[in-house]
């Protein structure tokens, strides 16, 4: 079930009632019922990988008591029969065919035919963000952040809660199972906080994204037929339909969750206001960022054991999550590229000059110099975006030779596509909007009138509910983080 | 509690009110994408007649005059070519579910087809319904109902497209031949690059596999002259490669090939007076055709 179909939106006010006023006089009796309609919610997808979620979920548990175990040994041992527990399931289904005819083109250039096994099977959606929060898990409690839980349904919940199970945040042990141990209480201004994430996520997806994604995929398809501006035009859009994309899902997890009496982790805070690629990495995917530093960048060291660690911690950072995200060499590219920018900032000691302020923080528009911060460190990561949008290296390397040799031709092209007017319609909101929100990005700021607020509510509400209705009978468009 | 529910629900009514007078306010918008809806029901309702049925891009509904055919064959004919943006292997199954082993099928794809048999342009997709869920909706029983809101929604987008488009929905005869181009003023013509270097014939015929019916004849796109000298050497190598098999192929590359002033706007738009020229010459073979099949 995806958040952008008539089946969620069916399901999640069945849940939202019968939790609130079913199932709301015991704890146990709400965590059951969240854990029933998150199997059923992941099941709606395939009843048949619910087994390995099962699994996965089960073996984490146990491990948990075996890391929490006084003797440090055997507590590291448990430690990494779950990371090889947890890596090895991603290492089937995400990771094997890729190695598999890498290494069937490793023996072909020493002159050996192989022909490998490949696995055709389809990758379990959600299976990065859950293997993720079952290691959080286990990681916290070696680190004493966390008591393993005697309740297995309290855990089982943790790794499937449905708002985050398919696509993140990826939730911290310690931060989402003391809220999961504790009764849940209704507040009216959790609730609307949280519908109002809703709309503006399924805004930013249904409306924005998928409106974007028509104009990507036709440049994307038929790059080799157009111009060097229409291409870094294509770049831009893809940019922003990512975004669109991504935080549209994360708000509506994060406002799904706040209805259910829940704060998840932010995951987004409009990074593409960032002024240095330091500061997007803060603001771009938080939980998946924030998760590799404290479970992989710190315990190699950081930034603590001189310069050489640093890079090396930096690039193992940076190219773990290229491939994270796909079992592709463009995306290794992807997180090269985002690597070479941090560590320049990381080696002038500059990246970590915008930690805590806001860009404009006093002003209603940015000063010049904040302005070229935000457009140059925009730039790079639209560049970097070519290689994580292309099906393969060869083809985002094509792309930017293809911008460097017809960048003036014909600079029309563009608005003659199908759908290339109305990028700029779409775009333009979401950047102004954004301007506007960006000091809080769990609390959309609307006017005070009773009345201009339910006029934006429906005005938001037609605009989703014309687009989702005209995929009634067809499949909606799925989230590109789905995928991975 | 009850307050936030008794809001939710207001909010929800009235969006959901909106959205219902949208559905009868607005008028069904007619346009050149939302006209294959026509065109595909037009071929559902001949689909248990003898029929000849033309299928490719708008090469085919601008260059080849299926009612110029059914009256010279007295068969009922088909035009299938639309905007080669929507791609054919989308609703090649559909189409294929709708012929009858003694159907003629005309088969002229562009030559984007001979490069990549599974070309289509998502932008254009949009306008109609979003990629090959369309298909999936004309098996619905209930699509009809839900086509005028589709329709509706196509309008909203195409209001902001230029109204000079040649084709608009009402440009169509009974036969899905585009006519609003006939006696209209030619519009400039854009030069354009088909010099694709790949053909993969087993991948075409794969791809296409009506290709191999008896009754199933390949004509050559239109070309520009331009076009034609800049291209030749790719378009002749597909050529060669069509030529070894057995297929039924009306002429050659070269027989298609036009003047810039045959063209009435767009790459592959022949003019209404070239379209007859061109029918022409395939009647002969389709006659001919239809006698072997009798």
């Amino acid at each position: 079930m995806i958040f952008n179909s008539i089946e969620f939106i069916l399901f999640l006010p069945i849940v939202f009632l019968l939790y609130w006023l079913v199932f709301n006089k015991k704890l146990s009796h709400q965590n059951g019922l969240l854990l029933i309609a998150s199997y059923f919610f992941y099941g709606w997808w395939s009843w048949m990988f619910l087994g390995l979620l099962f699994i996965s979920t089960a073996m984490d548990y146990a491990y948990g008591y075996g890391v929490a175990s006084t003797n440090r040994k055997k507590a590291r041992l448990f430690l990494w029969l779950s990371a090889l527990n947890n890596f090895g399931v991603l290492g089937v289904f995400k990771y094997f065919n890729f190695f598999a005819t890498e290494l069937q083109h490793g023996f072909l250039l020493l002159g050996i035919k192989t022909n490998p096994i490949l696995l055709q099977v389809a990758l379990p959606i959600g299976i990065s963000f859950y293997t993720f929060h079952g290691m959080s898990y286990v990681f916290d409690i070696y680190n004493g952040k966390q008591r393993p839980i005697k309740n297995f349904i309290d855990y089982a919940l943790f790794v499937s809660f449905f708002p985050l199970l398919v696509a993140g945040p990826i939730e911290r042990a310690h931060h989402l199972l003391p809220q999961l141990q504790k009764r849940r209480f209704f507040n009216y201004q959790q609730a609307v906080e949280g519908c109002r994430l809703i709309l503006w996520g399924l805004f930013k997806k249904v409306v924005i994204a998928d409106a974007l994604a028509v104009t990507v995929d036709s440049i994307f398809s038929n790059y080799l037929d157009l111009n060097g501006f229409t291409l870094i035009i294509g770049a831009i859009a893809f940019s922003f339909q990512i975004y669109g994309d991504f935080s549209g899902y994360s708000d509506i997890a994060i406002g799904t969750a706040k209805l259910l009496g829940f704060e998840l982790l932010s995951n987004f805070k409009f990074p593409y206001f960032s002024r240095d690629i330091a500061e997007f990495w803060r603001r771009w995917h938080i939980s998946l960022s924030s998760w590799f530093r404290d479970y992989l960048y710190i315990p190699m060291g950081g930034s603590k054991k001189g310069k050489l660690i640093s890079i090396r911690n930096t690039f193992v950072v940076f190219l773990i999550s290229g491939f994270w995200h796909g079992a592709n060499w463009n995306f290794i590219a992807w997180g090269f590229i985002h690597a070479c920018g941090f560590l320049t900032l990381l080696l002038l000691n500059k990246n970590r000059k915008h930690v805590n302020t806001v860009v404009a923080q006093f002003a209603k528009t940015p000063s010049l110099i904040e302005l070229f911060q935000i457009i140059s460190t925009f730039a790079f990561v639209s560049f970097a975006w070519i290689f994580f949008r292309a099906k393969s290296l060869t083809m985002a390397l094509d792309y930017i030779r293809h911008i460097g040799i017809s960048i003036w031709q014909e600079p029309g092209q563009f608005f003659t596509l199908p759908g290339g007017k109305l990028t700029i319609i779409y775009i333009l909101p979401l950047i102004l909007i954004d301007w506007y929100l960006r000091f809080d990005e769990r609390k959309l700021r609307l006017p005070k009138t009773e009345f201009l607020r339910i006029a934006i509510y429906i005005i938001l509400s037609l605009f989703i509910a014309f687009q989702i209705l005209t995929y009634f009978y067809s499949k909606p468009s799925s989230f590109i983080y789905f995928q991975f | 509690m009850k307050l936030f529910i008794s809001k939710t629900l207001f909010v929800g009514i009235i969006a959901f009110a909106f959205l219902v007078a949208f559905k009868l306010i607005l008028p069904e918008n007619k346009n050149y994408n939302s006209a294959f809806v026509n065109k595909l029901d037009i071929l559902i309702s001949h689909t248990q007649e003898r029929k000849i049925v033309l299928i490719g891009g708008s090469s085919v509904g601008h260059g080849i005059s299926a009612e110029q055919i059914q009256n010279a064959t007295h068969l009922t004919t088909i035009n299938l070519g639309h905007h080669a943006g929507f791609g054919l292997v989308d609703f090649r199954d559909l189409v294929l579910s709708t012929i009858n082993k003694d159907d003629i099928i005309v088969f002229a794809p562009e030559w984007e087809f001979y490069a990549n048999p599974i070309y289509f342009d998502t932008a254009t997709l949009e306008d109609l319904y979003n990629n090959s869920h369309y298909l999936e909706l004309t098996k619905n029983p209930n699509y009809k109902s839900f086509k005028s809101l589709i329709l509706k929604k196509t309008g909203i987008i195409n209001s902001l497209i230029p109204n000079h488009s040649p084709c608009r929905y009402d440009c169509y005869n009974n036969n899905g031949d585009i006519i609003s181009t006939c006696g209209a003023k030619p519009l400039s013509i854009t030069d354009y690059s088909v010099c694709f270097d790949y053909f993969n014939y087993e991948l075409f015929s794969n791809t296409f596999p009506f290709i191999n019916r008896p009754n199933t004849l390949i004509v050559f796109p239109p070309t520009q002259k331009r076009v034609y000298s800049r291209c030749r050497k790719q378009f002749d190598f597909i050529e060669t490669q069509l030529f070894k098999t057995k297929l039924l192929i009306l002429d050659s590359a070269s027989a298609n090939v036009y003047d810039e002033s045959c063209f009435f706007d767009a790459e592959y738009h022949l003019s209404c007076e070239n379209r007859i020229l061109r029918t022409n010459k395939i009647i002969p073979k389709l006659i001919e055709l239809m006698k072997i099949s009798n």
